[in-house]
């Protein structure tokens, strides 16, 4: 029992360990609940499960690469980029609402999701079309590149601000959302599209608004980790199959169940790691597993009627 | 309708799509021009992920061997044709491509994998078939050794072979701590295993101290690199590839990776792997590579400066190792099918085992009794040239393939273990 104890939970011992693992492990989840509160906010209020927002987060790395290469050397570039980055695959998602996506609200989901995965076909040719096969490599600000220490664990800086910025974003939204008007009429639109239409208000334009949001948030994501992983093909099928994991769990149109997920499920990765380095690549489907099964509405999301 | 259920609904089919996941991104086949009948070449590749930095130069350099080929008036009077499939690196969906290559698009050769676990499939496949293949840069030792068949070529040098070449090198450093990081399937696992084998002869007294194998696909690395210098190695071997080795220098540097341990890895010298760092790339990295701006032959000979520069023209890039595979490939297939004077698989293979093979990197051929190229491996440390803007390697050791292959002896061995 002790062996055992030992073997599998000796890292316990090296608090600067855990520390390390704990940190990566969040900053992991800010990637994932920028991705996943977008995803979760679209269809929370239009009901359409839009499997091709990681393309979206994917030309959000590219546009970084992009915007970085027109802004060289002027000052704060990094900063205008992120900002235009997250605005040009905003403007993308509403060019994709406003043509195709608004003509299917009312579909049967099997048409919406045949709509939205031939959007991540044809959105990933383009890429490759337009930025070839090759990784695009995003240079961070110099002031980020080392790392600091936190209580003795060393923690890269960039990631220090890969943080701030989701915490950030998560305080903006929830200001948003429960203390503005637009916030009040999208959760208004989440409950009933037909009342707020019966009402006055002009919930088509509230749509598109809201898919450029979601659409943003991808993008924002996708800039944020481009200096990290590079801008490559192949970037939108594994964060967005991450992303359903998430809103699985954490519950669809959720936003707490979207942070509280995030933060399970790249946690789970970071102590998997430790404990179980050859099953730890599975955990995370095993939660959702068993959250489909005991909660299926999610952690967090609403059992409705 | 209950909006809860027509969520799962969705979900369900998500589901569904996602477990068939078919045609993801099917690469359409090029048009045919000529009266003659085609003769049909079917690449069996991955254009997914993180294969992508190898196989779509590997696929601009394939066409322009068949460029080359159909300008000096075809194969056997034929033209030359390629029809192109994508395995997402799955075997299954690799079987099905193999499929309907032979059955729809009538192709009478087949070029690929680039996956390693896709390779063994297709190894058992192509005995069941009688049709021969030739793998691209599919790199277990594996599929030559114990699951070979006589319809099994290979051009890339196997992870056996640089596993070793790197191993005696690294017998003669210091470190005796030693970890190791790689996608977790047949690519990432098995050169570990040859490279660990050689060391621990060559080298007693090494330990390993920590192995961490993510999922292929992954992208955040964080979590492993900082539990990997957690376990206080001296040395790690990184058998992660294509994008995959790209994230992860981009994650690894804030850690100081490149400062505390020594990196050795059997993939990572090729432009494939590191060319998407830039001038990013850590130096002092002891590498397997394609050092195509090395001022040594065979990179400075005529055949293959000319080579570089055909690539660079026709893409705007310079070459990558997969652009060296795919050109051997169909120059090979074709020298094969001209001196059997017919696509009879069965015949292309006597042909092929006898055939020297003229490569920009100098003249080969396939070992009758593995079907292995005799490709050399370059192995040196990783330093970054400013001239081109990207990493290249120095202190370069060309290993010639009979000192790095095993030897026909010890290739028979290993397939009578197997069989028990």
């Amino acid at each position: 029992m002790i062996r055992f104890l030992a073997e599998y939970f000796g890292w316990l011992t090296d608090p600067s360990l855990v520390l390390m693992q704990l940190l990566s492990g969040i900053a992991g989840a800010m990637f994932l609940f920028l991705v996943a509160s977008g995803l979760s906010l679209i269809f929370g209020v239009s009901r359409i499960v839009n499997f091709a927002h990681g393309s979206l987060y994917m030309f959000g790395a590219y546009f970084a690469y992009t915007w970085i290469r027109v802004l060289a050397g002027s000052p704060g570039q990094f900063w205008i980029m992120l900002i235009l980055a997250s605005l040009t695959v905003a403007v993308m998602g509403g060019v994709l609402e406003v043509i195709f996506v608004r003509r299917i609200y009312r579909a049967d989901p099997i048409f919406q999701l045949l709509l939205t995965f031939a959007f991540v076909l044809v959105l990933s040719d383009i890429a490759k079309i337009f930025w070839g096969a090759e990784g695009k490599a995003v240079p961070k600000p110099g002031a980020l590149a080392g790392s600091v220490k936190i209580f003795g664990a060393p923690f890269p800086t960039y990631l220090l601000l890969v943080v701030a910025a989701g915490l950030g974003v998560g305080l903006i939204l929830w200001i948003v959302f429960y203390r503005t008007r637009w916030g009040r009429l999208v959760r208004a639109a989440r409950h009933s599209r037909d009342m707020l239409a019966a009402l006055g208000s002009d919930v088509p334009r509230l749509f598109t608004e809201v898919f450029m949001v979601g659409s943003g948030l991808a993008g924002l994501a996708g800039a944020l980790v481009a200096p990290i992983v590079t801008a490559a093909p192949g970037m939108d099928a594994s964060i967005i199959i991450e992303a359903f994991v998430v809103v699985v769990v954490g519950g669809l149109g959720s936003f707490l169940g979207a942070a509280l997920a995030s933060l399970l499920v790249a946690e789970l990765k970071a102590f998997g790691t430790l404990v179980f380095p050859a099953i730890s690549i599975v955990l995370a489907y095993l939660v959702m597993a068993v959250v489909l099964i005991f909660r299926p509405w999610g952690l967090f999301g609403r059992r409705e009627e | 309708m209950n909006r809860t259920r027509r969520a799962f609904r969705v979900l369900r089919v998500l589901a569904a799509v996602l477990v068939a996941g078919t045609a993801w991104t099917a690469v359409p086949a090029g048009p045919a021009v000529a009266q003659v009948k085609a003769l049909r070449v079917g690449v069996a590749n991955s254009y997914t992920g993180v294969a992508i930095p190898y196989t779509i130069p590997e696929k601009e350099a394939m066409l322009l061997a068949v460029e080359e080929i159909n300008a000096a008036g075809g194969v056997l009077g034929r033209p030359l044709e390629l029809a192109f499939r994508d395995d997402k690196l799955r075997p299954d969906l690799g079987l099905t491509n193999l499929q309907e290559l032979v059955y729809q698009e009538k192709v009478e050769l087949i070029l690929g994998p680039f996956s390693s676990g896709v390779s063994l499939a297709f190894a058992d496949w192509a005995k069941q078939h009688k049709r021969l293949f030739i793998a691209t840069i599919a790199a277990t030792h594996r599929l030559t050794n114990e699951f070979w068949n006589p319809y099994v070529f290979r051009v890339n040098q196997h992870v056996f072979f640089t596993g070793r070449a790197l191993a005696r090198v690294a017998a003669k450093l210091p470190h005796k701590r030693y970890a190791v990081i790689g996608q977790d399937y047949e690519g990432g696992r098995v050169p570990w295993d040859a490279f660990l084998e050689v060391l621990k002869k060559e080298k007693p007294g090494v330990e390993v101290v920590s192995q961490q194998f993510p999922k292929l696909g992954e992208t955040d690395f964080t979590p492993y690199i900082t539990a990997t210098l957690a376990a206080r190695p001296e040395a790690v071997f990184v058998t992660l590839f294509g994008t995959g080795f790209q994230q992860f220098v981009l994650q690894a540097k804030p850690y100081g990776f490149f400062d505390k341990v020594q990196l050795i890895g059997p993939y990572s010298g090729r432009p494939d792997d590191h060319r998407g760092l830039g001038a990013e790339a850590p130096e002092g990295m002891l590498l397997n590579g394609y050092p195509w701006s090395a001022d040594i032959a065979p990179f400075s000979s005529p055949p293959h400066r000319e080579f570089v520069d055909k690539i660079r023209k026709r893409t705007g890039n310079w070459p990558v190792w997969g652009s060296i595979t795919g050109y051997i490939a169909v120059k090979a297939a074709a020298a094969g099918v001209t001196k059997a004077g017919t696509t009879d698989n069965e015949k292309v293979i006597k042909a092929l085992e006898k055939l020297p093979i003229d490569t920009p990197l100098g003249r080969m051929h396939f070992r009758d009794f593995d079907h292995q190229l005799t490709i050399p491996a370059w192995i040196g440390w990783s330093k970054v040239d400013p001239k081109i803007g990207e990493m290249t390697l120095t202190r370069i050791q060309e290993i010639p393939a009979e000192q790095g292959l095993q030897t026909k002896e010890e290739i028979l061995e290993i397939r009578a273990k197997a069989k028990k």
